[in-house]
């Protein structure tokens, strides 16, 4: 519709500037006409346009859904679809449009496509994503700082987007931390191929360089900061502020110094030890709650190592979740303290960053 | 799930009814049968076998709660003794317990990709990449004794499955490439050195029980010989005799 629109006022242009040159002098008053006439024109097309167009847009809410139900009971709605898409019926259907997701699973191969009889599940009976070929996984990514000096654990702006474009394109499904403790509890179905996205740390290119592409591509991701690194070369306040405010990003606690916490420090007594695990997971976490305002409920431990002492301190905490870098995809079953994570090194390529997208574990 | 759509279909049908229930009661039965099966291997702590049947009770009844809850037990237990691993591997290489500002990439950089290699599971399938991940590693760390270490052992093991299979040419470029990267180390081009006398030897050998079958076919032998070991004066020996006859 806005192609036809502007190649009809384009046209319009043309034929005024033909007839502009052949006129002369004498011709002006008629071509100044001609062009109040095509101005006239213009207006009253465009004017059209923007009418059909509010009629849709405002109409679409309001006009009578096409889709047909062919029956329902409490576990099913088997419907024809009409010109809906899967969002539009989850929100119909499900009330909220954020599942259209399940019936896309639901329903796969078939696609949601006007003419198709599809079934839309009411029930879920299968949240821990167990089928008879395999179970479903979950690959969590763990970046560290983004940049072209070429570390290891750097990953240049370059290479990240290639990465979400990957994700992008072979549908695969960013999701936030908090749906895989649903999932984990196993109460919460997640779509298949779903992938979490975290960065450890908190360098300052994480808002420089990785938050305008997940922005960009809409995923969200979990940071994890540690707080002695706050405002301290790594990322400040007002950074850590705009992105938790933007719902995309979650900041996560990942220590107060970036001690290993599995390991006793040199002369280290016991005591002292267990003073250190305990000011390393408190208080961070409470920085983070003066911060934003929320508890945090997730955190990953430096260099991905843990123990049980550690463990039990996260659980006095009130921390859901505890992140290691043990690199695999995480089941259902995971327990939820040992959470696996794959690294992604900057000095690697896309195969080895397919190959950590790991979403089914075959029989 | 054929016959729950069938049920939604055809609410007025029995049939669909009844194949679910009777499906159900199938499943139901098959689970506790297996779930009695797993719970005694478990109690013998056969562990493992415990795990596929629970696997398969979740298959038939993923809302199956008790096989679920045992699952995350032996879950739970695999991944402890997984990161006890890790953290003795942490134990033997770590430096400081608070590391500085400006040191922390590096470190972690440094530690992630030992363990990534200390860790990778397909080393035996793609000992290629398994190398060429070392020989990364070795040059952004050269410090990293261990490494180095596994390095030559990885090294000299398949120039020794080329030397066996009468590929000189591959065993010898993974000698001189082991020496090129470990170049500054003293110790391991020792090794190296002790590798290629022994290649040699074993050529020499070779090519003496062959020198009066097949006297060209020795001398090539003594001449491969003296490249793994270009030192080896008792093969240069032979060779000289054997041409100046």
């Amino acid at each position: 519709m806005m192609i036809s629109v502007r190649h009809t006022a384009r046209l319009h242009k043309a034929t005024v500037k033909r007839i502009l040159p052949e006129c002369h002098r004498c011709c002006r008053e008629r071509a100044i006409t001609i062009r109040k006439a095509v101005d006239r024109n213009k207006f009253l097309i465009v004017s059209l346009f923007f009418i059909v167009y509010a009629l849709l847009g405002s109409g679409c809410s309001s006009l009578p859904a096409t889709s047909e139900v062919l029956a329902r009971d409490s576990e099913f709605i088997v419907l024809r679809v009409g010109n809906e898409d899967a969002n539009t019926l989850a929100h119909r259907y499900l009330g909220d449009e954020k599942l259209g997701w399940l019936i896309e699973d639901a329903n796969y191969p078939r696609s949601i496509v006007s003419g198709n009889e599809i079934i839309i599940p009411l029930q879920n009976k299968n949240p821990i994503g167990f089928e008879f070929e395999g179970y479903q996984t979950v690959p969590i990514l763990c970046y560290h700082r983004f940049g072209n000096k070429g570390r290891r654990l750097e990953v240049s702006a370059k290479q990240f987007e290639e990465q979400l474009k990957y994700l992008k394109q072979h549908d695969y499904r960013v999701i936030h931390l908090h749906e895989l403790y649903g999932f984990l509890k196993g109460e919460q179905a997640l779509p298949k191929r779903s992938v979490i996205l975290t960065i450890d740390d908190g360098h300052r290119s994480i808002y420089k360089i990785a938050y305008p592409l997940l922005k960009k591509y809409n995923f969200p991701a979990t940071v994890f900061v540690y707080s002695d690194y706050m405002n301290n070369g790594g990322l400040k306040t007002s950074e850590i502020k705009t992105m938790n405010s933007s719902g995309l990003i979650s900041i996560q606690p990942h220590s107060k110094t970036h001690s290993n916490l599995a390991l006793n420090g040199a002369g280290e007594g016991k005591s002292a030890y267990r003073k250190r695990v305990r000011d390393e997971v408190r208080i961070p976490s409470r920085k983070l709650e003066n911060t934003l305002g929320k508890a945090p409920r997730y955190y990953a431990y430096p260099f991905g190592d843990t123990n049980p002492q550690v463990i039990d301190e996260l659980k006095a905490n009130g921390l859901l979740l505890g992140l290691t870098v043990q690199s695999a995809a995480n089941a259902a079953f995971t327990y939820p303290y040992l959470l696996n994570r794959s690294m992604i090194f900057g000095d690697r390529g896309m195969d080895d960053f397919v190959a950590k997208l790991k979403t089914f574990q075959a029989r | 799930m054929e016959y729950r759509i069938a049920r939604t279909l055809s609410p007025g049908s029995s049939k669909p009814n009844r194949e679910v229930d009777r499906l159900e009661k199938l499943i139901s039965d098959k689970t506790d049968k297996l779930m009695s099966i797993a719970e005694k291997k478990r109690a013998k702590g056969k562990l493992q076998s415990a795990e596929v049947l629970y696997l398969r009770i979740l298959t038939l009844d993923p809302s199956h709660k008790a096989a679920f809850d045992r699952l995350r037990d032996i879950n739970k237990k695999q991944l402890h003794l997984k990161m006890k691993q890790k953290v003795a591997l942490s134990q033997r290489y770590r430096k400081n317990s608070i590391r500085k500002k400006n040191q922390q990439t590096e470190d972690e950089g440094y530690i992630y990709s030992r363990q990534a290699i200390l860790q990778a599971e397909n080393r035996a399938k793609d000992v290629a990449s398994y190398i060429g991940e070392l020989e990364k590693h070795i040059t952004k760390y050269p410090n990293d004794t261990e490494l180095k270490v596994m390095l030559m052992n990885v090294r000299v093991v398949q120039a020794r499955a080329a030397f066996r299979a009468s590929e000189y040419d591959k065993s010898l470029h993974h000698l001189t490439a082991a020496e090129e990267l470990l170049s500054n180390d003293a110790k391991l081009l020792k090794k190296l050195s002790e590798a290629r006398k022994e290649f040699g030897k074993e050529l020499y050998l070779k090519g003496l029980r062959r020198v009066r079958s097949e006297p060209v076919n020795a001398i090539e032998l003594w001449r491969i010989a003296l490249k793994f070991d270009p030192d080896d004066k008792r093969t240069q020996l032979r060779i000289d005799t054997f041409e100046n006859r």
